[in-house]
């Protein structure tokens, strides 16, 4: 049975929907009423709250820290700055990679790091030769991400932190009353927004605290399906869903690189040795057999499909995450990859998707065809591929003062 | 800056002596760097009591690799080779006793006294070790195979070899298969009634191993050295490094002493550029052959990071465990019970059991099993005249044990092996006059033996057929320019000297 995370006194209260999922083994809302096009719009134009305290937690001590993880990472943290953030994937031997997350340096021997799957057993196989300390902390720090254009607004009513001079990927620790916690700029809705780590003991306080403040701004509580939504639109990946852990995989072709994701960019190949480090070099040098793209169907063509059976067209009223075959053309000529979940955006009025395709057809302009089934029958309609960040408002990375160069 | 040499060599024990030998053969520069003062590594004479010596930790020489000495010529270089197996006596309690000879008919004499049943089956016996030994022989000289892809060329190989096992003939071929993995209290049991003669032949199976007689697999063992047992040296393994230094010296190899290599460096394409030594001394080569273990190689020479996963994993679980204690004695006069220079103090397989399980739970037995040699009747050196040394391997002493190796383990351990002796060999502790005990402890601190195992890594057949790790199974290891040579690869442990040889045909 799953557990209850730390804020699971006020989710249960506010969850009148009773749509629960499992996570990581926690109980985790989907959404809080039956309709999450509140929640959505919440990230969207004022703030939205949600638990995530099911990511894994661990921090990692030490003079040789930075070097451990350098070895462990594909981005070299021994650049990493104390205060900054680096969102980064781990991989296997043959470059492919298990799990993604973010690592945050807080000091210069201590680093707080989370991951999507347990990975306990993987990052202490590495600690050997190191003046390290690995630990666990999973179940003793509870998670909230308060994502849009509010949020920092709502975050500075109730903090001392310097949330205007916070720049996007960096972490400070924070006080409110006498409420310690850590504050990081990251998030997975693609806007302003921000990670909060607090003690679970302190965590209903902390989320009481923003409520409070957040209600001026409406405020919502909101849960996997709205994040589900901003995330595609963000063109953030899931593991899972976009790709799978190189270690849980039945089969090879299961498994992605980096740079068949789009997090080549995160990959300092020129350096120390690191896990993956040869293989990653060698595909480099070779190219990616796979490149993830954003494609964007067509619309007008979905109308004329539903208009043959007399319907008016339809949207998924949820984020889907099932695989799509993508052709080259509409006559399904031969396919060439295919989309992993997919999204009507309310926002941007379109029906868009990311897709793991052959890297030649992933150039964006391309025109493909994915298939689409209407009233049983798999037909298909044009899409463009594109780049998969469709949403990416500037307040994402900006700051009222400018001036101030961390 | 000077010339970068075209191989280092970590280690002067024979192994890497040999290695450097062949590449100074080939007109290589070459250095072999030694953390010790002496070179030889087990095989090495040391004084541990006024006026008498040690032969070295190892006490066979019977597998030496008779092409080494061919290739490199030993012989001119020293070395007195016999082309015979030494005489084994096995002494069992009460004065039981049966010396196996050379001469088939003597030794089938000696078991007829006790068995006439067991006397023929020996007969059996030999000829099974006869019909199987150009195999077994043709395996553990070559190169062995390489298991990880089916390039034509070692398919092809693997289809020799396979057409070799099956030119044995059909019954010896279906034999052999059926025996190997065979514990060998049950292969032995199938030919043998006399327990002193079970036991006695059974020693090579368990030697350096977290095993017991019946422990899977260990037959394997057994064979591995019958089939190859077949010479003698009477200087011992220590004359086989006095030749190698003056063969590796005449080819211009270069070996220094009290060089502890610290650290083997890359370059930024993470190839070997060369090592550094813990007094700061640099020295260049694009190549580095370890005969070290390779625990100590990879765990303690390379730089973490330059272990993939796989790898880190692979050497962290290489079994390592040290199982075996050596005891050297200075004796007065020469034992009068002794009729050969390897004694093996046999009893029945219970017993030999019991010795094995304290150390299971990190306890020393009571009754240690106990190989003596008297190397001192075939190096006279080692002792004044009509003294003698018995140099004395004891088995299942582990290396972990409870509480660590005090002064008070030591004593007790001294105690169990000399209240063994001596219920074999009355009276010979009042021959005493002086000893030495080296635990696997000491192994480990003196001799840079991974937990003090005296084969850098224990012989069981998944540590023998790729040997010590499948990635480092030919010698070449994922890293780039560095190379295995010591007793850690293929064949294994003992004094061979095939690693060394071999490793050099890993080198293009």
């Amino acid at each position: 049975m799953p557990i209850k995370s730390p804020f699971f006194p006020r989710t249960s209260e506010l969850c009148t929907s009773m749509l629960w999922k499992e996570w990581a083994g926690y109980y985790a809302v989907n959404s809080y009423q039956i309709p999450h096009d509140a929640e959505y719009f919440a990230f969207r134009e004022s703030a939205g709250l949600i638990d995530i305290t099911p990511l894994f937690k661990y921090r990692v001590t030490g003079p040789d820290a930075a070097e451990y993880l350098a070895r462990i990472m594909v981005k070299d943290i021994t650049k990493l700055k104390v205060g900054r953030v680096a969102y980064c994937c781990w991989c296997n031997d043959a470059g492919k990679i298990i799990d993604d997350g973010t690592v945050m340096r807080r000091d210069e021997y201590e680093f707080f790091v989370t991951s999507a799957d347990p990975s306990f057993s993987w990052f202490s196989r590495f600690t050997r030769g190191y003046q390290v300390e690995l630990e666990d902390i999973s179940d003793q720090i509870a998670a909230l991400a308060l994502q849009g254009p509010s949020s920092r607004a709502i975050l500075k009513r109730i903090c001392d932190a310097d949330l205007d001079r916070l720049r996007f990927f960096r972490t400070t620790s924070a006080r409110s009353g006498d409420n310690e916690f850590h504050i990081s700029r990251t998030g997975y809705t693609g806007d302003l927004g921000y990670e909060l780590w607090v003690e679970n003991k302190n965590a209903l306080r902390l989320w009481d605290a923003i409520m409070e403040a957040g209600a001026d701004y409406n405020i919502r509580p909101a849960g996997l399906d709205a994040l589900d939504m901003t995330r595609v639109e963000a063109g953030l990946i899931l593991k899972d869903v976009d790709y799978f852990n190189a270690q849980h995989v039945l089969i090879d072709d299961r498994t992605s690189s980096p740079f068949e994701v789009s997090l080549g960019w995160m990959v300092d190949l020129d350096r120390r040795p690191f896990i993956g480090q040869r293989a990653l070099q060698l595909e480099k040098a070779e190219g990616s057999a796979w490149s993830l793209a954003g494609i964007e169907l067509e619309w007008t063509e979905i109308e004329d499909l539903y208009a043959r059976y007399g319907l008016p067209p339809e949207v998924q009223h949820h984020a889907w995450r099932s695989s799509i075959p993508i052709y080259t053309d509409k006559s399904q000529g031969k396919q060439i990859g295919y989309a992993t979940s997919g999204t009507w955006s309310p926002l941007l009025k379109k029906n868009i998707a990311l897709a793991t395709l052959q890297s030649k057809y992933a150039t964006p302009g391309t025109m493909v065809a994915m298939e689409l089934s209407v009233e049983h029958v798999r037909h298909t309609v044009h899409a463009w591929i594109c780049d998969p960040q469709f949403y990416n408002p500037e307040r994402k990375r900006s700051n009222p003062v400018k001036d101030i160069a961390a | 800056m000077e010339k970068p040499y075209d191989a280092i060599i970590i280690g002067a024990g024979h192994n890497g002596l040999i290695a450097a030998t062949y590449l100074g053969k080939k007109g290589k520069k070459v250095v072999v760097l030694e953390k010790n003062t002496f070179p030889g590594g087990l095989a090495t004479r040391t004084e541990f009591h006024t006026g008498y010596r040690s032969p070295g930790i190892l006490q066979d020489s019977s597998l030496l690799d008779y092409k080494v000495v061919q290739d490199l010529g030993l012989e001119s270089k020293g070395l007195v080779i016999q082309n015979q197996r030494p005489e084994i006596m096995l002494l069992g309690r009460n004065h039981d006793e049966i010396l196996l000879e050379q001469d088939a008919e003597k030794s089938v004499a000696a078991i007829a006294r006790h068995s006439k049943k067991d006397a023929q089956r020996y007969l059996d016996y030999l000829q099974f070790i006869q019909d199987i030994r150009p195999f077994i022989q043709s395996v553990f000289s070559n190169m062995p195979p390489d298991l990880s892809g089916f390039a034509p060329g070692q398919v092809m190989k693997l289809g020799q070899l396979g057409w070799k096992l099956r030119r044995l003939g059909k019954a010896t071929m279906l034999q052999l298969l059926k025996v190997a993995p065979m514990c060998v209290s049950d292969f032995l049991d199938e030919y043998f009634e006399t327990d002193l003669l079970k036991s006695g032949l059974s020693f090579p199976a368990l030697l350096g191993s977290f095993t017991s007689p019946r422990s899977a697999y260990t037959t394997l063992n057994l064979l591995m050295w019958d089939c190859r047992s077949k010479c003698y040296l009477p200087g011992g393994p220590a004359a086989l490094i006095d030749s190698l230094l003056k063969a590796a010296e005449s080819l211009g190899v270069e070996v220094k002493m009290d060089s502890e290599v610290k650290s083997i460096h890359f370059d930024d394409k993470n190839c070997v550029e060369g090592i550094a030594l813990e007094n700061g001394d640099t020295y260049l080569s694009p190549i580095v052959l370890s005969s070290a273990t390779p625990r100590h190689t990879f765990f303690d020479l390379v730089p973490n990071y330059q272990l993939s996963f796989e790898l880190e994993h692979d050497v962290k679980n290489y079994r390592s465990r040290g199982m075996t204690a050596k005891m050297n004695l200075a004796l007065d006069r020469i034992p009068s019970q002794v009729k050969a220079s390897i004694i093996r103090l046999g009893s029945d397989w219970a017993t030999m059991e019991l010795a094995f399980d304290p150390s299971k739970y990190r306890q020393i037995p009571e009754e240690p099993t106990l190989e003596l040699s008297i190397p001192s009747l075939g190096d006279p050196q080692l002792a004044p005249e009509g003294h003698a040394v018995l140099s004395i391997l004891a088995h299942h002493i582990p290396y972990n044990l409870e509480g660590g190796w005090t002064d008070a383990a030591k004593t007790t351990l001294s105690q169990a092996i000399l209240s063994a002796l001596d219920s074999y060999l009355p009276g010979i502790s009042e021959t005493i006059v002086g000893s030495e005990i080296i635990t696997p402890q000491d192994l480990e601190n003196n001799y840079g033996l991974t937990e003090g195992q005296i084969f850098h890594g224990e012989h069981a057949i998944d540590q023998i057929l790729a040997r010590p790790i499948p990635s480092c199974a030919r010698y070449a290891t994922p890293l780039a320019g560095l190379f295995l040579c010591g007793s850690g690869t293929f064949p294994g442990g003992g004094i061979t000297g095939t690693p060394g040889r071999l490793a050099i045909e890993a080198i293009r």
